[in-house]
């Protein structure tokens, strides 16, 4: 038993324990009864047993009353006796006796309600022996009732209780003394305390506990007699085994008799799943306002003046007022230095929190029943940890100045939201870009933008992306075009899906396109057979008589066209032709600039689309100070000024920013993808180095590089390309340079390099001839090949000419042809290194690109300085045809993947031009007029849009419309462009 | 950790963006470390976006375990609230940025 200190607060007067009715005079009767001869084994020991006063008044009527019944409401005593025996109805159940524990708790805090939980639970433990109390006057016995502890169930009305204990006590004053001198002295070291209030430090003291194992108590012994018949004692013992028999027949028929097996009562069990309560957690979320977090920082101010007015330095921070505990976590709110220890505050603020809430759950504990009292009393002690403290782990961590420091992977949600954003605000150019019809209602700011490059034309024409673009945005906004009259629209020869377009309009402007100017029909088959989702059938020509919007202040019937058409001197015919398109002529739009400050200013020298992810962009800028971008008449000096170089990676995700750059040593020349290893890109650098970048990698470094041992070049590398010779055969990369050499390299081991050729000079004013003893060339050049060459070979000071570009045939992958500084343009095989195959003369400037036609596979064109651009054929010397529109160098030309009768050219006067040579070649059918100086130029694979970058690192992008005949075989496009060819060539004859 | 001059950088960049009306960065605790909204917009963005990008994340989460968002567009009538939310315990933050597509720079 452990002492214990239990402050009362029932104020029930202090009372000696009466633990059970040991009385003598009912037990020897009982236990000569049952076993005679036996030895009366008196109670050894009595259990000692202290209790709290007001425990001990409760088992003091409890045991006054537990024959009546158990648990009941404490009324009066009652007692049936029938005929001299007492037949009061016994209690059908009891409790095992349990080991008793006094409890010594601590819970007895100013928690009132508790504390009377726990009296009431530690009574009810005190008292579960088991056995019910037998009046030693009533005179019946219950055999099992060895063990006289009483004992009480619950009991809910203390206080009244406690009345009638009193009433009790002194009525069965007698017994009870007696009782309590015949049994043990009761250990009970001193009377209960009176109560204290206790102070905040009682309440932290730690309290000790010993607890030791009771001493053995053996409360009755009894052995079995056996007697032999024939002695004297055998007859007592006969006469009294008949009593016991007969009081048992004589037991069977009171109500007090139970018939059971065992002798015992089963205790009860009661089984759990759980030992406590369910452990209540909430979390609760705080926001600081601004006058939260003025609050706080004026009382940090004012702790910290304090805490400089406090001599003593060692108890600063317990000077500090528990709000400046807070004040860590709401500091980040600033975003100020002060941001540390947020999250330290904020934990401890939680465990203050999960501290309360584990209290509470020790006082729903205490409620659970006697079963877990061990658990109870544990719950107890631990609320009696300081609930209201914060655990004192509030120390700021240290942490940088800068939140954003521990925001790992913040750079990269911020490109994701700047992709986001760019899509956003470039939505219409981009679905532009990727030739999806924009959905009514978006397209009309952006057709209103390209207004001024392009305008339809009026008269008998009757044309202009007006009509588009009313059909595609529905907006109506130009309020002429309410008024137009429907009647407007002749109806000749309408056609069925235009009758949908327009029943699919709605809105007052709804104008049915009926018409097609019958020539427009024949011209143009293939333009009518796009489907018409893509939207092309929409900008069909209509009827004459729409008036133009009032923002357009063309006549009625006046020739207003594309104003590049209007303004210049265009050819009668094809000014015709274009205007009998209608709006289908071919036209420009600007989509947008490619350009962010990093590359702002740095020209742009190359560029190369990704062969694998379309929209990938590789641009080489090198702010180089020779003339025109890749132009350059040989390497003196010119790269002194600005050696560095950029790479960067644009796409179609984000127009403001590349996804990636990196710098080179020296002004980047030329650039490709390879096909098969779309992650390398070769680069050539104005000082003659040719670099392999892998861009997965995204380092800054070569994985490959050239230099003075391995073949470097000692000029500028004017163009790099991959060859693909199939996914099968390994991809050499070939470079050329203003130091004449095209060279091959492998990547296979190392840049490995093999010269193909050395270029060496052609007499310019010779007869035309190659020096080639090649049979085929010797045939095709005839009696060109004049006596005159060999002598003006050896008067060169150099042997070699410079390269500035080459191309590779597809018809045979060993062919390529050469394109030389001294305005020569070389046929070549990888298989002869010394000779040209074919050589044409034409060009009077260096020849800046060659390409051969993605359609013709032995023809190519050629652009020069000498303002023109030519276009060729093997086995003819001469230009089949040869186009001039400006007065400017002509610094890159593309064919049109999509039309084999397009190619687009920049010049160094800044005009990007779009040509249809079956529509002119004398002009171009579009161009696109810009304030700096182009130097290359590139059409989208899969897109009808042409990019081309110039001096101040812009590179623009623009759509072109009604260019691409994407849907003709390749057979259409062949004799598209024969015929084209046939009638141009036939007409320069006719000219000439 | 993180370069905070090319963040810096970034941020400059978003926020020069045509019709971009404002940048917030919230931490894990739902306070704003960086914002370029008034005090008003920002609590209540910070109090309101959060709540809804753990809504969708558990919307996403729930459907497939081994998912996550990575990325929320509300498109609004009038703004487009972009969310690019990080739920890694150690460096747990919402980028939000609201954009008004429509308007012009």
């Amino acid at each position: 038993m452990s002492d214990q200190k239990t402050p009362t607060k029932t104020g029930l007067p202090p009372r000696p324990t009466v633990p059970g009715q040991q009385g003598a005079g009912y037990r020897p009767r009982q236990s000569s009864q049952w076993s005679p001869g036996a030895p009366r084994a008196s109670t050894t020991g009595q259990p000692r047993l202290s209790m709290s006063g007001a425990t001990r008044g409760s088992f003091r009527k409890s045991t006054r009353q537990s024959n009546r019944s158990q648990g009941g409401a404490e009324t009066e005593r009652l007692q049936v006796v029938i005929d001299g025996v007492d037949r009061t109805p016994k209690p059908l159940l009891s409790l095992n006796p349990t080991v008793l524990k006094g409890v010594q708790n601590d819970t007895t805090t100013p928690n009132s309600e508790s504390s009377e939980f726990f009296m009431d639970r530690m009574s009810t433990a005190a008292f579960t022996k088991a056995g019910w109390y037998s009046n030693a006057d009533s005179g019946s016995h219950t055999p099992k009732s060895e063990t006289d502890y009483d004992y009480e169930t619950e009991k809910k009305d203390r206080e009244r209780k406690a009345a009638e204990d009193a009433a009790m006590a002194a009525s069965y004053g007698d017994e009870g003394g007696g009782n309590e001198s015949a049994r043990g002295p009761v250990r009970e070291d001193e009377q209960p305390p009176a109560p204290v209030l206790l102070s905040e430090r009682d309440l932290e003291r730690s309290v000790y506990l010993t607890l030791h194992e009771t001493e053995t108590i053996f409360i009755w012994q009894a052995a079995g007699v056996t007697v032999a018949m024939d002695t004297e004692e055998a007859k007592a013992v006969e006469e009294a085994n008949r009593r016991y028999a007969n009081l048992l027949h004589t037991k069977q028929a009171t109500d007090k008799y139970v018939d059971a097996e065992a002798q015992t009562l089963v205790a009860l069990t009661k089984s759990r799943d759980v030992q406590s309560a369910v452990l209540v957690t909430r979390s609760a979320a705080v926001q600081a306002t601004a006058w939260d977090i003025s609050d706080t920082f004026r009382a940090l101010d004012e702790a910290a003046a304090d805490a400089e007015d406090d001599p003593r330095g060692g108890t600063v921070s317990s000077s500090l007022p528990p709000i400046s505990q807070m004040a860590g976590g709401v500091a980040k709110y600033t975003g100020g230095p002060k941001q540390s220890g947020g999250d330290a505050s904020a934990r401890g603020t939680t465990a203050g929190g999960l501290g309360r809430t584990s209290m509470f759950t020790g006082g729903t504990s205490f409620m659970s029943g006697p079963g877990n009292q061990a658990s109870g009393h544990m719950s107890g002690l631990s609320s009696n940890l300081p609930n209201g403290v914060p655990v004192e782990q509030t120390a700021p961590a240290p942490e940088p100045a800068d939140p954003l420091h521990v925001l790992a992977g913040l750079p990269e949600a911020l490109m994701l939201m700047d992709n986001a954003i760019n899509q956003n605000n470039y939505l219409q150019q981009l679905l532009l870009y990727r030739d999806i019809q924009p959905l009514p209602g978006i397209r009309s700011s952006v057709a209103n933008a390209m207004r001024g490059a392009v305008s339809g034309g009026g008269g008998g024409a009757g044309l202009g992306d007006d009509a588009d673009s009313d059909v595609l945005s529905h907006t109506g906004g130009a309020p002429g075009r309410d008024t137009r009259p429907l009647s407007a629209a002749p109806s000749d020869g309408g056609r069925s899906h235009h009758s949908e377009s327009a029943a699919t309009r709605s809105g007052p402007h709804i104008q049915p396109r009926l018409s097609n100017p019958p020539g427009q029909l024949s011209r143009q088959p293939s333009e009518r057979s796009i489907p018409y989702s893509r939207g092309m059938s929409l900008r069909d020509g209509h009827g004459g008589g729409d008036a133009r919007p009032a923002r357009h202040s063309h006549g009625g019937g006046g020739g207003g066209y594309a104003a590049s058409v209007a303004e210049s001197n265009w050819p009668e015919e094809l000014l015709q032709e274009l205007a009998d398109l209608g709006d289908d002529a071919p036209r420009m739009e600007h989509l947008w600039d490619w350009v962010c400050p990093m590359t702002a200013g740095k020209n742009v020298a190359c560029m190369g689309w990704n062969k694998i992810n379309p929209d990938l962009l590789a641009v080489g800028y090198g702010s180089y100070s020779f003339p025109s971008g890749n132009a350059q008449t040989g390497a003196d000096g010119a790269a002194s000024s600005e050696p560095k170089g950029l790479v960067a990676f644009w796409s179609l995700k984000n127009l403001q920013h590349p996804l990636w750059s990196f710098e080179v040593k020296a002004a980047v020349t030329a650039l490709d993808f390879s096909t098969y290893s779309p992650n390398l890109l070769a680069i050539g650098l104005y000082d003659g180095t040719v670099a392999i970048y892998d861009i997965k990698s995204r380092q800054g470094t070569p994985s490959m590089e050239s230099d003075v041992h391995s073949g470097k070049h000692s000029d500028p590398v004017w163009k790099v390309k991959w060859l693909d010779h199939g996914p099968e055969r390994d991809e050499p990369l070939v470079s050329i340079s203003t130091d004449g050499r095209v060279t091959q390299w492998s990547i296979a081991k190392g840049l490995e390099f093999s010269d193909l050729m050395k270029l060496k000079r052609m007499a310019r004013r010779g007869a035309g001839g190659p020096p080639s003893t090649s049979a085929a060339t010797a045939k095709e050049n005839g009696a060109k090949a004049a006596a005159a060459v060999p002598e003006q070979q050896d008067a060169f000071i150099s042997r070699l000419t410079s390269g500035m570009a080459f191309d590779f045939s597809s018809r045979d992958e060993r062919i390529y042809v050469a394109a030389t500084e001294d305005g020569w343009l070389h046929k070549c095989s990888t298989s002869y290194s010394e000779q040209y195959l074919e050589s044409y003369r034409g060009h009077m400037g260096p020849v800046y690109q060659v390409q051969f036609s993605p359609f013709k596979r032995d023809m190519f064109i050629s652009a020069s300085g000498d303002w023109t651009i030519r276009m060729w054929q093997e086995g003819r010397d001469m230009p089949l045809l040869t186009f001039q529109a400006s007065t400017t160098e002509v610094n890159d030309v593309q064919w049109c993947p999509t039309n084999s009768t397009v190619f687009g050219s920049v010049t160094a006067n800044g005009r990007l031009e779009i040509w249809d040579f079956s529509l002119s070649t004398v002009k171009p059918v579009m161009h696109q007029k810009t304030t700096m100086k182009l130097s290359c130029l590139l059409f989208a694979p899969s897109y009808p849009v042409v990019v081309c970058g110039g001096e101040d690192g812009a590179v623009k992008a623009y759509r072109i419309f009604n260019v691409s005949h994407e849907y003709d075989t390749l057979q259409e496009q062949l004799e598209r462009l024969d015929e084209c060819i046939r009638a141009n060539v036939m007409k320069s004859q006719a000219a000439a | 950790m993180v370069d905070v001059a090319a963040v810096d950088e970034t941020f400059k960049r978003l926020q020069s963006h045509k019709g971009v009306l404002g940048i917030i960065v919230i931490n894990a605790d739902g306070i704003a470390i960086r914002t370029t909204f008034d005090n008003d917009l920002t609590v209540q963005y910070a109090a309101l976006v959060s709540h809804f990008t753990v809504k969708a994340r558990s919307a996403v989460k729930k459907l497939d375990g081994d998912n996550d968002l990575k990325f929320l567009r509300i498109r609004s009538k009038k703004h487009e609230i972009m969310i690019a939310p990080e739920f890694e315990k150690s460096h747990e933050y919402y980028l939000v940025v609201v954009q008004d597509p429509s308007r012009e720079t």
